[in-house]
């Protein structure tokens, strides 16, 4: 261990965080890319397929609780990898998928999988890296999911007009090897032994006794779940409705906004570290906050694309910096379950979003509904921090320990 | 520079390499706007959610 509190191997476990929530993310957006191929394929309704995206998200939260009670009772790895391998098995079934019904369970399953990766990724990732550089790697961390959309949008471009949909999931069974390359490069947590308990029940009690501030992280997530998602998901349609965007732009735009939420993730996590987490995320947000003009009233297509892309980069600058607040907040012997769970549920609380907005645009029309739902989110998120805490740079290892390291 | 600071930096380096690799080929590319374009008329069809980009 170095001064910092951080292991030697600090760089592997940061890298197969990052690479688990990638690869995570990419087995996940495979299925949105291929709606329409497997709605033939199936002979399905196409809503029939968007529903198993619905049946992934549900079971978030149960391997969330599974994979995170796992971490927090036997230590980061084997966790972590059994996850790995666990769903790139799924992603292998659903490529041998017979018939719909077969699908549907495979996906479920697969959030199961998908649940459990991050609390597990996140712990491992921030408990090993070095504390001045937690806030970067923390948005690195997050921009995990943007990359993995990214992967996926390549593999739909070049891989599936070539080797067809079945290679689209095989291709999925890739993060089995990050399990090999965690068991070689990656050290086990040192803050999980010095923090481990005796059973999964201590686990529980720890979180039970912290119950206020887990409800506090599940409603901090439930709202910046609203200021991704009412931010992205029905940015597409409203580009193409009000803008008259064909689907290529529509696409690109998406491609640049993503680029914009990884560069925001970088410089505002880069800022949580030196003005504080709750100081980051506010100036992410407002910076959103600011372009809400350009991106939800802008006059021209290349004003809307600034504004989409200046959005994301704030929207996911905020988003950066949840893996490091969140590990900053929880207990120490529930450092995988409480955020894992916390952003899992979030994710479900926040999923009637697109209801919301759709709702919304009918009575104030497209722009004001998503300007107006992002104006309000960002509001109540702002007084949500300024209410919450933070525990900045609060070192996850006993300081007597340090203290030896240092000497 | 210390060599943990190198690799960290390699890390963060990796990571947006990746992104802009992929964003790159995806705009260079010309197959299937499916999926993010698609995905979210059957989304508000159904008036649900269909989780896209970020989280």
């Amino acid at each position: 261990m170095s001064k910092s509190g951080a292991s030697s191997g600090a760089h592997h476990a940061v890298l197969a965080g990052f690479l688990g929530w990638t690869l995570d993310a990419f087995d996940f957006f495979v299925v949105v890319f291929l709606f329409d191929v497997l709605a033939r394929q199936f002979n399905v309704p196409k809503k029939d397929i968007v529903l198993t995206t619905t049946a992934t998200l549900a079971m978030r939260p149960v391997g969330a609780f599974l994979f995170g009670l796992l971490a927090d009772r036997y230590g980061r790895r084997v966790p972590m990898m059994a996850n790995l391998i666990y769903f790139s098995l799924i992603e292998v079934l659903c490529g041998f998928s017979p018939n719909y019904n077969f699908f549907f369970v495979m996906r479920a399953l697969f959030g199961i999988g998908m649940g459990g990766q991050w609390g597990v990724g996140t712990s491992l990732a921030m408990e090993a890296a070095p504390v001045r550089w937690r806030g970067v790697l923390s948005g690195i961390l997050q921009s995990g999911y943007s990359n993995g959309y990214l992967l996926a949008a390549v593999a739909a471009r070049f891989l599936l007009p070539a080797w067809g949909w079945r290679a689209m999931f095989w291709v999925g069974a890739l993060p089995a090897l990050l399990a090999l390359y965690i068991r070689f490069k990656v050290p086990e947590s040192e803050a999980w032994k010095q923090h481990r308990v005796d059973s999964t029940g201590q686990v529980l009690r720890v979180v039970a006794k912290e119950w206020k501030r887990f409800a506090y992280l599940v409603v901090l997530m439930t709202f910046m779940m609203f200021l991704s998602h009412g931010t992205q998901d029905l940015y597409p349609d409203f580009l193409q409705e009000v803008h008259k965007v064909s689907a290529a732009m529509r696409a690109n735009i998406t491609i640049i906004a993503n680029i914009g939420a990884v560069i925001g993730g970088i410089i505002f996590g880069h800022l949580s570290q030196v003005s504080g987490r709750r100081i980051g995320m506010m100036a992410a947000m407002s910076l959103s906050l600011c372009v809400i003009p350009l991106w939800a009233f802008g006059g021209s297509i290349p004003v809307v694309i600034l504004g989409a892309f200046l959005m994301q980069a704030g929207v996911q600058g905020a988003w950066g910096v949840i893996p490091v607040h969140l590990n900053e907040l929880a207990a120490d012997a529930a450092r995988s379950l409480m955020p894992g769970l916390a952003y899992q549920l979030g994710n479900l609380l926040a999923s009637p979003n697109n209801s919301i907005q759709y709702a919304l645009r009918g009575k104030v029309g497209y722009p004001w509904a998503i300007g107006g739902f992002a104006i309000v989110t960002i509001g109540t998120l702002a007084i949500l921090l300024l209410c919450g805490k933070e525990e900045h740079s609060r070192s996850f290892v006993r300081s007597e320990a340090v203290k030896s390291e240092a000497g | 520079m210390r060599r943990n600071d190198l690799r960290m930096r390699m890390v963060v380096a990796g990571a947006m390499g990746l992104a802009l690799t992929c964003a790159a080929l995806d705009i260079a590319g010309k197959a299937s706007p499916a999926g993010d374009t698609e995905k979210y008329d059957v989304a508000i069809a159904r008036g649900r959610a269909a989780r896209a980009p970020i989280s």
